[in-house]
């Protein structure tokens, strides 16, 4: 069975913070290393590089404070050291579209072939090669790798909520605006709206109101929120743990002031209109249970309005090497169930970063570095001490961050009022065009789990696989059939995770 | 524009931008905003998400159908046209 695949101790998947910090504490502890990531450069989303020279963006690149309410600035200087270590091998621009155990280890099936490989340096060999042997850089991405201890450091997805005409072109998550502005110094709208809840929000709309954008305003559902600020200090014993996110919480609130772009809470965009791509937006003040006041409403002119409501972890590679999860109790967030040295329910896999549990960049690079040394041990190569020694001073941080995490994630709870806004015929799968309506008939037709009335309904069935429309279909399930969300199930186990050329398939048999 | 921009062409149409740019940026940079349309409701689609997560803004850049145009680097000659595939290759 493929004998001869190249082979890592530690194959690492994902190179945000999580990944890049798990890359380095598994290296550091004696084992080689092959990190995997579906970008051109390392970072994740939330260290995204710059894949344009400033010089030649139309508008002047974002500022390096720019940047998620997570993240503290750019690519920390200690994660970067992953491009020069010895024992640590980056596959760029590549996807694990399959993984299994087999012993010893694991193999993980690559593909760098999503899109035209002859138009750039897709799928390279980036760094490192040195002591992992084969291949080396500049060489194509091995079909299959062996790895005898592998790190899910995956991330999340980004959660959007379903509202008449979220579908139109110019309307796009608030991370997309971001990564469009931090990679190219591309802005979509002149007139925008930044709307959904999270503190993802303030970031975009500082990032783009200095880019010259028009921000008309900040609208986050939360009603008793003024502000992050205000949310955080109202639970001041948590503050001195985290006093430099303030800060930074109210570098984009000057920012957002010195723009004049109002903040406003308890109000959302609930539909959005136009012909070929969105013109005018339907602005509502909402209830405690975001559901819209009546005579609230109001029309504005815009070029562009960017969503988000929080994330889901992107659980499909932990699934598919069998990692126990659990599912959060309001929130379609499902999270990889692990030990406090980020062992996973299955021996020799890893979890850190977002795919834990939504926590943030500080959580996920504290919990990298501790997946990679606990990896390293496994393995035999850190010495059992020193891996208490490391774990213990990285545990004492992590319980600060993740308090931190947890204020933030009860701070924007979601809330059902979300269900009235869509109409009969929006569109809840983007992909296969699924209307609204279709949801309900088919819970009412006796579906009562996301499975089955993905089955009814091809709620799911698209190119995406249903990343976009799954934490969507599972919240409407749960609510119509008035079931937990975690009776419900969701769509993320799938034998293929990613999307590859047959041709792919093929050439491995 | 900056010095030594891509050139190539959408729909027919000649564009230019800035080296370096994916496809989607490319467009969007161009002021066009959707290049495809969904294959059961005919409903416009362009940039969503940006990070190759969503597959709404797949494009055609021949002699490939249906590529990212958010992952996709524009290139010198690209011939970009809306979307005439049912979905990606396979």
């Amino acid at each position: 069975m493929i004998p001869d695949a190249p082979a890592a101790d530690v194959a690492v998947i994902g190179a945000g913070p999580a990944g890049l910090a798990a890359a380095l504490a598994a290296a550091d502890g004696g084992c080689s290393v092959t990190l995997v990531d579906s970008a051109p450069s390392v970072g994740g989303q939330i260290y995204r590089q710059s894949i344009v020279p400033p010089a030649s963006t139309r508008i002047s690149p974002a500022p390096a404070r720019i940047n998620s309410f997570h993240a503290t600035e750019r690519l920390a200087p200690a994660l970067q050291r992953t491009a020069r270590h010895p024992r640590i091998q980056h596959l760029a621009t590549t996807t694990v579209w399959h993984a299994a155990p087999a012993t010893p280890g694991f193999l993980l099936h690559l593909s760098s072939q999503h899109e035209p490989s002859s138009r750039t340096e897709r799928g390279q060999v980036v760094s490192g090669g040195a002591e992992v042997g084969e291949p080396a850089p500049g060489q194509a991405v091995p079909a299959v790798l062996r790895a005898r201890a592998v790190v899910v450091a995956t991330g999340a997805t980004e959660f959007v909520l379903p509202f008449p005409g979220w579908d139109l072109p110019g309307v796009t998550t608030a991370g997309a605006a971001q990564a469009l502005l931090k990679s190219q110094g591309v802005t979509i709208g002149k007139r925008v709206l930044v709307a959904g809840s999270g503190p993802l929000l303030l970031p975009v709309a500082a990032g783009l109101a200095t880019a010259g954008v028009r921000v008309l305003a900040v609208l986050e559902a939360t009603r008793a929120l003024t502000g992050l600020g205000r949310a955080v200090l109202t639970r001041a014993g948590h503050l001195a743990a985290s006093p430099g996110k303030l800060r930074e919480a109210a570098g984009y609130a000057a920012v957002l002031a010195r723009h004049r772009v109002p903040v406003r809470t308890g109000h959302a965009v609930i539909a959005c209109h136009g012909d070929d791509r969105v013109q005018r937006a339907t602005v509502a003040r909402l209830d405690g249970q975001w559901r819209p006041v009546p005579g609230s409403r109001r029309e504005l002119a815009v070029d562009a309005v960017h969503v988000s409501y929080g994330f889901s972890p992107a659980l499909e590679l932990a699934r598919l090497l069998g990692c126990a999860d659990t599912q959060h109790p309001a929130r379609p967030v499902v999270a990889v169930t692990h030990d406090e040295d980020q062992a996973t329910s299955v021996a020799g896999v890893f979890a850190a970063g977002e795919v834990t549990g939504i926590g943030g960049a500080q959580v996920a690079e504290l919990e990298g570095y501790l997946a990679g040394a606990s990896a390293a041990r496994y393995l035999g190569k850190l010495e059992p001490q020193a891996h208490t020694d490391q774990a213990a001073a990285l545990r004492a941080r992590l319980g600060r961050a993740r308090r931190f995490a947890k204020l933030l994630d009860a701070a924007y709870p979601l809330r059902p009022g979300w269900l009235d806004w869509p109409s009969a015929d929006t569109v809840v799968c983007r992909c296969e065009d699924v209307p609204w309506a279709s949801i309900g008939q088919a819970v009412a037709a006796g579906a009562q789990d996301v499975r089955a009335v993905k089955g009814l309904t091809r709620c799911g069935m698209g190119y995406c696989q249903g990343r976009i429309c799954g934490p969507v279909l599972q919240c409407a399930v749960a609510a119509t059939a008035g079931r937990p969300l975690a009776d419900v199930g969701d769509l993320q186990a799938r034998p293929i995770i990613a999307p590859v050329p047959l041709e792919v398939i093929a050439n491995e048999s | 524009m900056p010095d030594d921009p891509v050139h190539f062409t959408f729909d027919g149409t000649p564009l230019e931008a800035p080296r370096g740019m994916t496809i989607g940026g490319a467009l969007l940079t161009n002021g066009i905003v959707s290049w495809r349309h969904t294959r059961s409701g005919g409903r416009p689609r362009g940039i969503f998400c940006a990070i190759g997560i969503c597959f709404d803004c797949l494009v055609d850049v021949a002699p490939h159908r249906a590529v990212r145009a958010c992952l996709t680097p524009v290139d010198d000659g690209d011939v970009i046209t809306t979307s005439s595939s049912p979905g990606p290759a396979g």
